[in-house]
């Protein structure tokens, strides 16, 4: 298998969701499904750790953005971390940081969902 | 696998996603071997991937079960095709722009130089080919040189 995907709740709000590896059609149906269990939860923050994906596709692309809609529809915020500037390049194409916030680590993730939305700059 | 030569290379390809692994490795090979950088590298592996991908899911396969992949240095090109029996069916959102899927083709066209589908009887072959970037200009992901895809 060349991707690998966990999950864990860091508090009753968030939920993140940790993949590695590259993100290709064999790899999408698990992330979304990771995605589709953390909304049907009603979790408010989640956060997609990208740090170590290597590749993604635009399949895992439109994964994320279809998350994005769904917790955001529920008052909520998914948002992304990365740093690969190879994958970072592919968000910038597919306009994905229009609306997901990226953040360089998952610190900087936690420290955005803790703020208040009013007050919440991407 | 066959070497056409020592600058090409043509691979029947098993039309499921266990192989895009192998292909992505190929297409970076060849983007090395061409003399790509490595956004440039990462911006080609992603638009075969993609191209594979989509002859994978929605094209048909052989009555062997593969498809055909080609890899090829022609001119100034490096040069990708991949071809299926079946029909090119892009799924393009037409009111949505977070939906879910219906992208690839947008983003093949954004990350290489030229962009050709060709639909026929016999089935659909995919050809995308991109050029160096000329010494001294530092490229970005994306960044296209020439015509738009037809």
């Amino acid at each position: 298998m060349s991707y690998y995907l966990t999950e864990s709740g860091v508090d009753a709000d968030t939920t993140t969701i940790v993949v590695g590896g590259e993100l290709d059609t064999r790899a999408a149906p698990a992330l979304r499904e990771a995605l589709e269990r953390a909304s049907d939860a009603g979790v408010t923050h989640v956060i997609v750790d990208l740090t170590d994906t290597t590749f993604i596709d635009s399949t895992a692309i439109g994964a994320l953005l279809w998350a994005s809609k769904q917790v955001g529809e529920a008052a909520g915020e998914l948002q992304v971390v990365c740093t690969n500037r190879n994958v970072l390049g592919i968000f910038e194409i597919a306009g994905l940081d229009h609306f997901i916030r990226v953040s360089q680590t998952h610190e900087e993730a936690l420290q955005a969902a803790a703020m208040p939305a009013e007050l919440r700059v991407r | 696998m066959t070497a056409v030569s020592s600058r090409e290379r043509e691979v029947w390809l098993a039309a499921e996603a266990g192989g895009l692994a192998e292909t992505r490795r190929l297409a970076d090979e060849a983007a090395a071997s061409y003399g790509l950088e490595e956004s440039e590298r990462f911006a080609f592996t992603f638009a075969v991937n993609e191209a594979v991908s989509n002859a994978i899911e929605h094209g048909a396969p052989s009555p062997e079960g593969t498809i055909r992949i080609r890899f090829s240095e022609e001119g100034d090109k490096l040069v990708f095709c991949v071809q299926d029996y079946g029909e090119f069916a892009p799924r393009t959102p037409l009111h949505d722009q977070r939906a879910a899927r219906g992208r690839g083709l947008a983003f093949m066209a954004a990350m290489v130089d030229e962009l050709d589908l060709c639909r026929g009887a016999a089935g659909t072959v995919v050809r995308l080919s991109k050029r160096r970037t000329p010494s001294g200009f530092a490229s970005a992901n994306g960044r296209r040189s020439s015509r738009r895809p037809a």
